[in-house]
């Protein structure tokens, strides 16, 4: 694909912008920039399909203690499969919003391995897959990773990992748990680690580069450029270097080509599609307070990050600039706060290991703390059910928000009948408005991802650990 | 209340006598390791006498110990048999106490904290004192064993005594042990190295604001956990550009304006030389100079654009910048076996380690006059390097940052409604702890104090507001920190960083916790390990303490829970000796419920009060300089050691304190034995 031509694209779908035209343009939109392949696809296979990660720490409360807000249970009460109460559970916000159709809960679902309780919940719960003795710098890919390299083929991002309010990292010896293991949820497509990205400004300027750009084609051009000849440069010298160094630290350094690699990609590429429709209307002024999050530093209010994580997504989802996302409240174990929610406590040294079995004030913070998660979940749900697409369905519809944490309850640890629901019909592979209850060979993370891809529509439904992709109706 | 408070005291006379007289273990090193099936680690072999089951006999029937391999299995034997009903792991009734299944090799006997097995003294080894049969002995502190009906036969005992016997010296051992080696590791950069290393490079202080701090283990010195994504990349190759740019336009009138073609060439490749040579810490060959020259070229054979001379100059810096022979630690060579570091290697290890940045010029003509292979000269440069302001800055922090992790003092937010103090107004206070860490570091480093000091010293560094806030009696004004000493009555003399930002940085929003203070005076200054807590326990039920539990009364209960135990008899201790401070970090004699503090405490067999004695225990028989040297070595070899992981490890630690407690005992002579040692010289594949 030559730069030429998508410049000519980009500048095309400047052009629309910059006359007010995006506004304007609905369903279908102009046929004349729907470049990429992609799109295309996308086109003969309806409308594109998405995913969302939405990750909390430390588990939940899962005990019921009463009938009011402050003794409610994580779970509803459960009849049957299609019959269950949401009124009197932590749950509620959803049902509230009128996302019960699009409510699948599965109770049932273990996290697997043996170590650190927290390290093994959060590294299973989008892997799908036991730590290797307790130690993930090997590791398998993340579901959100994997969706994007199947239903994301040639857009340039094909799937981010966001955070609120990851643990710091920060070396401290003695420990045989490395704060980055803490956020372990995110795994690249050969099992390294991801990190989180907080620096909301850079996502921005990452997902809508070129929107509402004023620098001239030439500029750009230029520029670019002289971005790719350092980089051609840089990849050239590879075989020299190589030459030098051991076979282990070869690989290390063939990490770091890709990611050279990547940048060439998108420096070839740009960003050319489209906006979809009406949605996609690119103001960052739209987002609260949205600047650079110093990732070094922990977030004791999160309400501007959460809400414009979910504004991130839900833009980018209606300009289809990329199609699954991860997004972590916290890190496991990590010193997270919710003072903006009056929780002054420390998310899991004070709330999250205080005795469950009695209703005392630690606990019932820590259900603020679960309806908290859940309102914002249902805030993302509700926002992608509130646009259609070129099917005629919504954004939700053709999606599935994955939520839950690695622990069911945090003060035994313990990682059976973890908390776990899905929003959205994945395109219509979920019926919705069910609670699943899950046991034995049906229990382990990995087949409810052979299951969510099933319900994708993708023929390969090998995942994790997972190795004969059996799946399951949801 | 007096009498719940009398059986809280009873109970834990009670669970200390139980922690003094059990043996414990929760050392998770010796979980992994396999029987070792090597006759040299078993001793000299000398027939010393005795009883001895020989290798076709029962144990303790008689016959001549010959230490081998059999001769190790017969002791495990006996203890399997006649111990491990008690010790022998999960189904133990007394979960505290040591796990002997767990140590499936001699080392692992050897190594044990608790001397265990002391190599040729039977009457120095913890089995041995125990036994029912080994009277005589003056031990009355401790109880005989085995403890049930399972009584070992008097050829037993013989057995056990004459095998301890024969045994080396774990000194001995040492003889002969591996020089312990950085591991072949390839890292990149961390952050504040970047920083700094591009400031060496290009005088402009650029704050790489979006880069994490730092990431990778041992102290984020090595590649281990180091994550390199795609948003790494970019943000740095942006925060690159953005370098170059600031660069060339400093530099508008002194470029290659007015040059063209081969002259051009030639100038532009005279500035950007020198810094790619100290750049990629080497004499740069042809390859070296075409990874910044190809880049320039490649813009001049661009048909689409024309590109000015700062452009070329911005291009040729950013190649550099970019090229992995910059941003990566990279070790040259390959194949298996230890090998010395080239001189090149091991400027930039030391520069690293000491100053967090690349070699400077002056390094680099060191490394390239062959400085660093020859032991006089290296030796000259490391006292150098020590006594340069910049090990002080820039040791020191990094140090205490993987050391104490004293920036977490930040992230405690403190609960207004139960401390009266909002994290905004404690914020200034944090800052004051935080850098009073540093201070107190950097002037033990700087005039050359005692190891121990850093334990046991009474030197603070105040500002007002702090001196208030501890209600130190000062004369202290202004928000700048002060040198001042205190006075040996003061609750925080003789305690070092012990009562510095540690106290604070343990904390929970709404009280100090026993828990996390012991945890890291375990951890960073006695070198112990726990670990990870169980899945699937069951909460202690505390309600039965009453609502006015004092903290201690919820940790002798938490401690008495069997599937807590096992560590928190490890961990608690030590937090037990610190809570007569606040979660703030003020000395305090009562608690919130109007309890006296009681800070006394037990810890293999020695008992302490407050955390004056704390001191005296941790730096008993220089436990804690063995500490602090095997800490150091971890940091300079950018890898975990434990003295009790491995003999090698263990080795390496006592040689290295052997030679130090030779001297002057300070931090600055442990770190020259460090520097020219083969440890920090050698490196080996992994």
């Amino acid at each position: 694909m030559s730069v030429k031509k998508l410049i000519l694209n980009r500048r095309l779908f400047l052009k629309c912008s910059l006359s007010g035209a995006s506004t304007l343009v609905g369903l279908p939109f102009l046929e004349s920039i729907q470049g990429n392949k992609a799109f295309a696809q996308n086109l003969n296979n309806s409308t594109p399909l998405r995913f969302v990660c939405m990750y909390h720490p430390n588990g939940v409360i899962q005990k019921k203690h009463g009938n009011n807000e402050n003794g409610w249970a994580y779970f509803p009460d459960r009849s049957s499969e299609t019959n269950f109460n949401l009124a009197n559970c932590n749950l509620k916000a959803l049902n509230d919003k009128g996302l019960r159709d699009q409510l699948t809960i599965i109770r049932g679902i273990n996290t697997n391995g043996s170590g650190n309780a927290h390290m093994v919940g959060i590294s299973n719960f989008l892997t799908g897959s036991a730590i290797p003795n307790d130690d993930i710098r090997k590791h398998r890919i993340s579901f959100e990773t994997h969706f994007g390299n199947v239903f994301a083929k040639n857009l340039p991002i094909k799937s981010m990992f966001m955070a609120g309010n990851p643990e710091l990292d920060r070396p401290k010896e003695g420990s045989k748990y490395n704060n980055n293991l803490k956020n372990a949820l995110s795994f690249s497509n050969d099992g390294s680690l991801r990190k989180p990205q907080m620096d909301q400004k850079s996502i921005f300027d990452q997902l809508f580069k070129g929107i509402g750009q004023t620098e001239t084609e030439s500029v750009i051009s230029k520029r670019d450029q002289l971005k790719l000849s350092v980089l051609d440069t840089v990849s050239e010298a590879r075989d020299a270097l190589n030459r030098r160094i051991n076979s282990s630290d070869r690989k290390v350094l063939d990490n770091y080509y890709t990611r050279i690699r990547e940048l060439e990609k998108k420096l070839n590429v740009q960003f050319n599609q489209a906006p979809t429709g009406q949605a996609c209307q690119v103001n960052q002024n739209a987002f609260r307070s949205i600047r650079n999050h110093n990732p070094n530093n922990r977030i004791s209010d999160l309400t501007n990050v959460v809400d414009n994580a979910i504004e991130l997504m839900v833009l980018a989802f209606a300009c289809d600039r990329v199609r699954s996302f991860s997004f972590m409240f916290g890190g496991e174990a990590a010193g997270c706060e919710y003072s903006h929610i009056g929780v002054n406590r420390h998310f899991h040294n004070t709330l999250s290991h205080t005795n469950a079995n009695n209703n005392s004030g630690n606990i019932q913070l820590h259900r603020r703390v679960d309806r908290y998660h859940v309102q914002k979940i249902g805030e993302l749900a509700e926002k992608l059910g509130g646009i259609r697409e070129a099917n005629g369905e919504s954004i939700l519809h053709n999606s599935a928000i994955v939520s839950g944490s690695g622990l069911a309850t945090g003060y035994n640890h313990s990682r059976s009948n973890i908390p776990f629901i899905v929003l959205g019909r994945a395109g219509g592979g979920i019926r919705g408005g069910r609670f699943l209850q899950l046991s034995g060979g049906n229990s382990n993370v990995a087949k409810f991802y052979s299951s969510l891809l099933r319900a994708y529509g993708a023929s390969d439904t090998k995942f994790g650990d997972n190795g004969n992709g059996s799946t399951y109706q949801l | 209340m007096r009498g719940y408070k009398l059986s809280s005291v009873i109970t834990f006379i009670f669970v200390v006598i139980v922690n003094v007289v059990l043996w414990q273990n929760c050392a998770p090193g010796f979980e992994s390791q396999s029987i070792s099936t090597d006759a040299n680690n078993l001793g000299s072999g000398t027939n010393i006498g005795g009883s001895s089951p020989g290798d076709n006999q029962t144990p303790g029937s008689g016959g001549t110990l010959i230490s081998n391999k059999a001769d190790f299995e017969s002791f495990q034997k006996i203890i399997q048999q006649r111990c491990n009903s008690c010790h022998g792991g999960a189904d133990s009734n007394f979960p505290e106490i040591s796990n002997f299944a767990k140590l499936k090799t001699l080392n692992d006997w050897l190594l044990h904290p608790k001397n265990l097995l002391v190599g040729g003294e039977p009457t120095q080894s913890l089995v041995y004192r125990r036994l029912r049969l080994a009277r005589g002995i003056n031990d009355s502190a401790i109880q005989n064993m085995p403890v049930s009906k399972n009584e070992m036969t008097q050829g037993e005992a013989d057995f056990v005594m004459s095998f301890i016997g024969s045994l080396k010296k774990v000194e001995d051992r040492c003889k002969d042990h591996n020089v312990v080696a950085e591991e072949s590791s390839l890292r990149r950069l961390n952050k504040t190295e970047i920083v700094n290393s591009i400031k060496l490079l290009t005088n402009i202080d650029h704050p790489f604001a979006n880069i994490n701090t730092s990431d990778g283990g041992a102290f984020g010195r090595n590649g281990d956990y180091q994550v390199t994504d795609q948003n790494f990349f970019e943000v740095y190759f942006n925060d690159v550009e953005a370098v170059a740019d600031k660069y060339v336009n400093l530099r508008a009138n002194e470029n290659c304006n007015n040059q063209s073609g081969n002259r051009l060439s030639t100038c532009l490749q005279n500035k950007l030389r020198p810094i790619a040579e100290l750049a990629f810490r080497k004499e740069l060959n042809q390859n070296d100079l075409n990874i910044f020259l190809d880049s320039i070229n490649k813009l001049d054979s661009n048909k689409d654009h024309s590109y000015s001379v700062k452009e070329k100059l911005k291009v040729g810096l950013m190649s550099i910048l970019t090229s992995p022979q910059f941003l990566y630690v990279i070790r040259e060579g390959t194949g298996s076996g230890d090998k010395y570091f080239t001189d090149f290697e091991i400027a930039t290890k030391l520069s690293l380690a000491l100053w967090q940045q690349i070699p400077n010029r002056n390094l680099w003509d060191k490394a390239k006059a062959g400085d660093f292979t020859n032991k006089n000269k290296l030796a000259a440069a490391v006292t150098e390097m020590l006594n340069h302001a910049n090990t002080v800055e820039n040791y020191s922090y990094q140090f205490l940052r993987g050391w104490l992790n004293i920036d977490k003092i930040f992230e405690f937010s403190p609960d207004p409604q139960v401390l009266g103090v909002s994290k905004n107004q404690f914020t200034p206070l944090a800052t004051d702890f935080r850098n009073e860490s540093i201070q107190i570091f950097r002037d033990h480093f700087a005039t050359n104090k005692n190891i121990d000091q850093l334990v046991t010293g009474s030197t603070r560094f105040l500002s007002e507001r702090l001196a208030r806030h501890l209600g130190i009696n000062s004369n202290v004004r202004g928000n700048d920190l002060q040198k001042f000493e205190l006075p040996p009555n003061s609750p925080y003399a003789g305690s070092g960083l012990l009562t510095s930002s540690l106290l604070v940085s343990t904390s929970l929003p709404e009280r100090s916790s026993i828990v996390f203070r012991g945890e890291n005076i375990l951890y960073s200054f006695y070198c112990g390990h726990v670990g990870a807590p169980p899945d699937n326990v069951e909460p202690i039920n505390f309600e039965d303490l009453g609502p006015n539990a004092s903290q201690r009364d919820i940790a002798i209960a938490h401690s008495k829970n069997p599937n807590c135990a096992s560590c928190h008899s490890q961990i608690d201790p030590f937090g037990l000796a610190l809570e007569n401070f606040s979660p703030l970090g003020q000395f305090r004699n009562i608690d919130k419920f109007n309890n006296r503090i009681i800070a006394s405490s037990s810890f293999e067999g020695e008992n302490f009060n407050g955390v004056k004695e704390l001191s005296q225990v941790l730096t008993k028989d220089n436990h804690f300089r063995k500490c602090f040297t095997e800490i150091n070595l971890s940091y300079f070899l950018t890898k975990s050691l434990r003295s009790k992981e491995s003999l090698n490890q263990y080795c390496a630690i006592k040689d290295i304190d052997q030679k130090v407690s030779a001297k002057t005992d300070s931090t600055k002579s442990l770190l020259q034995e460090i520097l020219t040692s083969d440890y920090f010289l050698k490196w080996k594949d992994r």
